[in-house]
């Protein structure tokens, strides 16, 4: 998997690609956390590349949006792919950790604070 | 620290030591294998998506239970999904749970009683030792319920667990239960594997309810 780090207006944006399992767990983990870690406004995680989530990959969500609200700072999703969308809804996570259709949406939703 | 099946099961356990009544239900059957898968997950012995579980790590662990469904899902020629599993698994339920109840004895939680009824008819019962274990998996659950935070996997997926298999009932009030439904809707499960067994349990319990509907007198 690999995941790319940019900018998203004041927001820190990520960009996985590729599986999300076991294997990839930490790797991601670490990813969202640096990037949590490193800013104060928050955190858009772009899931548009992202093929595929397991039960252990999406820990790394969770221990991640454990410790934006921890920090105090926004964690959000968007642009999840119709499978990703399915294990998102059937674990409850997008009753937890907000969920947009695009970034631009994203954006503006944390901009609207 | 106690497994999750040992766990939900310990929460089935009354004081005298008998099962609550619920655990004859196919929803507490569903709810405590697929704590045991669960918990297979939570160890990185199995992962679990949207179409199969897989294997990861074949090595038994201690604890006997989970051995045995390793064991069985390891065999199996092709990966099969969770709720292959869940049906499955459900052949061996009373095993499971012995098992479970011999490991939580073993553990010095419950001490296994065997009585005699009319010197013929043989009952056990599994009375609670200290209750340490319980009461702090129901200080957990309530610590959860009334807090605003996300919680640990561990403690969603057991509020889950516990909502679906009717076994919040036993230390909560019904009027609590109304109370907290917002929290405890917002918060069950958040885990892939413990979404999908909840999906199974509602289902199973529409189906259940069906029947009684079409049939509301199978007696006669």
């Amino acid at each position: 998997m690999k995941i790319a780090t940019g900018k998203a207006g004041a927001y820190t944006l990520l960009k996985p690609k590729g599986r999300l399992s076991l294997e990839e767990q930490k790797q991601a983990q670490t990813a969202f956390e640096k990037a949590i870690s490193d800013t104060n406004a928050g955190v858009i995680v772009d899931c548009t590349a992202l093929e595929y989530v397991s039960s252990a990959g999406l820990r790394a969500f969770l221990i991640s949006a454990q410790a934006a609200q921890r920090k105090g700072i926004p964690f959000t999703v968007c642009c999840l792919q119709e499978s990703v969308a399915s294990v998102f809804n059937i674990s409850g996570f997008d009753r937890i950790i907000p969920v947009h259709e695009d970034l631009a949406t994203a954006q503006k939703t944390l901009d609207a604070g | 620290m106690l497994h999750l099946h040992q766990e939900f099961l310990l929460l089935a356990v009354d004081d005298d030591g008998k099962i609550e009544y619920t655990a004859g239900t196919s929803t507490f059957r569903l709810a405590f294998v697929g704590a045991c898968i669960i918990e297979l997950t939570q160890l990185n012995k199995v992962d679990c998506d949207l179409d199969a579980v897989n294997v990861l790590d074949a090595k038994p662990p201690k604890d006997e239970t989970l051995a045995r469904i390793l064991g069985l899902i390891s065999q199996s020629k092709e990966p099969q999904r969770l709720r292959y599993w869940l049906s499955k698994l459900q052949e061996i339920f009373p095993d499971l749970i012995n098992s479970t109840l011999k490991g939580l004895c073993d553990l010095g939680i419950l001490k296994l009683e065997e009585s005699r009824f009319l010197w013929v008819l043989s009952s056990r019962k599994y009375p609670v030792l200290d209750g340490k274990e319980k009461k702090e998996a129901k200080l957990r659950i309530m610590e959860v319920l009334l807090g605003e935070g996300i919680p640990d996997p561990s403690d969603s997926i057991l509020i889950g667990l516990a909502r679906t298999g009717g076994l919040l009932e036993g230390f909560l009030s019904t009027k609590e239960i109304a109370g907290l439904h917002e929290r405890i809707t917002e918060i069950s499960a958040l885990d892939l594997t413990a979404g999908l067994v909840e999906q199974a349990i509602l289902e199973e319990q529409e189906a259940v309810a069906n029947a009684l509907l079409l049939n509301p007198h199978p007696m006669y």
